[in-house]
């Protein structure tokens, strides 16, 4: 470790995901917030910091992360917005990295929340179509599903992965949604279910789709000896890999549609700074905002090799027992996806990981996992890698 | 077409014209076309006619339709043999088995519009 400070994770808090119309955004941020504290056993008058992850463009609420940090009664504390699309939690765990590694701040609340299913399929549907360049591709009808759709296609042609491979992620993710009481969907489905669901965008079925959600789910970031000195008791979590990385935002200039290059930088940042391999992952979150987009994790993350994914699901390498347990809280897939909370959530799984907090889906002995956050087909991708002290 | 340096493609397009940008600092070559040289720098560029040759590197058919749109249709990324990539749709009707990645396709510039249709050389749609 050079003279920066190490970041701690002294909380965590995720409310359930799903259509939440018993609640508005920063009372469903509240809620994370409160089990956060809770779990820190800190007041939040030691918070010095707030960064908020959100896609402003779903809520009524204009300029969200005042309203937010309002409700939460946290002034005078400095507080940010991140907006990174679907990876817009990953951002905002980045911005609190950044506030506490620096020295500046000592005590950062990171939350992360979405409220979309105020707005019907097709509204969200034209939404997410305009991540994609509104000037060369929205203009045909493009859909969120329809940018990954022609990732699987081309991913297919290349390298022979099936519609049954990815149809397998879903399979195994909404499994192991099933023990999980925070997710959206808690039904185990079969190959069959998958491949028979309506086409969304061909290859991608209904089941290879996450779903819109509403939650929450928040991060405690400290300093590390602020961290000790509050929370002397609790299992400790650090942040010590934290990569982000862009690549282009539209496919006619991202050149190779079979991986994302950003999550291998973003990868490359993570695994160097926490001085690791893919090897030594032990539990891991990956952005499984559809089936393919887990599959090319897989393989941008160094977890198999390239164009190896498919054979990957085979050996089942990332169900629990495999070589690396990947989705086991029943990922994006079952949880449900608020596109702001999504990356915060997928942290908060991976420290109750380390802290041997999981029960049935526990990952035993993990002591060494990581997130994957994309926000959009590459545009931003955040990868953290979380180290138990020994 | 929004607002922009290059919306002058729309005017080409309706004179059937298919065009990129090129840079007259360093010659970049842009499609889909951009004003601004991301290798010089240079604010300085012309347009230059494709031919719309191209090869299909992916596709999708599109069953969820945003507001506006209605489902099915497909929609195809090409990259230009004269270099560059675009994306298109194929015409209405167009069945999923249909089409294949690798395909030889053209793009034909009517009525203002742009749209895939299979090269001559390549099965009919």
């Amino acid at each position: 470790m050079d003279e920066m400070t190490r970041v701690a994770i002294i909380g965590a808090g995720h409310t359930r995901f799903g259509r939440r119309t018993d609640a508005s955004v920063q009372e469903l941020a509240f809620d994370a917030l409160r089990e956060a504290l809770h779990d820190a056993a800190i007041e939040s008058s030691a918070i010095d910091g707030v960064a908020i992850g959100s896609v402003p463009e779903y809520h009524q609420q204009r300029s969200l992360s005042g309203a937010v940090a309002t409700y939460l009664n946290l002034a005078p504390c400095p507080v940010w917005l991140t907006e990174a699309a679907c990876g817009s939690g990953g951002a905002a765990i980045r911005v609190g990295w950044l506030a506490v590694r620096s020295g500046v701040h000592k005590v950062v609340a990171v939350i992360g929340c979405q409220k979309m299913t105020d707005l019907g399929t097709a509204e969200i549907q034209a939404l997410m179509g305009r991540v994609g360049d509104v000037q060369w591709e929205s203009r045909f009808g493009t859909t969120f599903p329809a940018y990954y759709a022609l990732f699987a296609r081309r991913h297919m042609h290349e390298f022979g992965t099936t519609p049954e491979q990815l149809a397998a992620i879903a399979v195994k993710n909404h499994g192991y949604g099933v023990g999980n009481p925070l997710a959206m969907f808690r039904k185990p489905i079969t190959i069959d279910k998958v491949l028979s669901s309506p086409m969304v965008a061909s290859p991608l079925h209904l089941f290879d789709c996450c779903a819109n959600a509403d939650g929450a789910a928040c991060l405690l970031l400290a300093e590390e000896r602020t961290a000790r000195a509050l929370c002397p008791a609790k299992p400790r979590v650090f942040l010590d890999g934290c990569g982000a990385a862009s690549a282009s935002m539209s496919v006619l200039t991202a050149g190779d549609l079979t991986g994302v290059p950003s999550t291998r930088e973003a990868a490359r940042q993570a695994y160097e700074q926490a001085g690791c391999t893919p090897r030594d992952i032990q539990v891991a979150q990956l952005h499984d905002g559809f089936t393919i987009t887990e599959l090319m994790a897989y393989e941008d993350l160094g977890f198999c090799g390239r164009g190896e994914g498919g054979a990957f699901v085979d050996g089942r390498g990332p169900w629990l027992h495999g070589v690396v347990p990947v989705n086991v809280d029943g990922g994006i897939k079952a949880r449900g996806h608020p596109i702001g909370a999504t990356g915060v959530s997928m942290a908060v799984e991976i420290v109750r990981q380390l802290r041997g907090d999981c029960g049935d889906h526990q990952v035993p002995g993990a002591s060494l996992g990581l997130m994957q956050n994309v926000g959009g087909v590459g545009q931003y991708v955040f990868v953290n890698v979380m180290r138990r002290e020994a | 077409m929004i607002p922009s340096r290059v919306a002058g493609f729309e005017e080409l397009l309706r004179e059937g014209r298919l065009c990129a940008s090129r840079c007259r600092g360093c010659g970049y070559t842009s499609m889909p076309p951009r004003a601004d040289c991301p290798a010089c720098l240079s604010a300085e560029w012309k347009w230059v006619e494709r031919g719309g040759a191209a090869t299909l590197y992916s596709f999708t058919t599109i069953h969820s339709a945003p507001v506006g749109f209605s489902a099915p249709y497909v929609i195809g990324v090409v990259d230009l043999d004269e270099g560059g990539r675009l994306m298109a749709p194929f015409p209405r009707g167009t069945a999923d088995s249909d089409v294949r990645v690798g395909m030889r396709v053209q793009v034909v510039v009517s009525e203002g519009r742009y749209e895939l249709r299979a090269a001559s050389s390549d099965h009919p749609i």
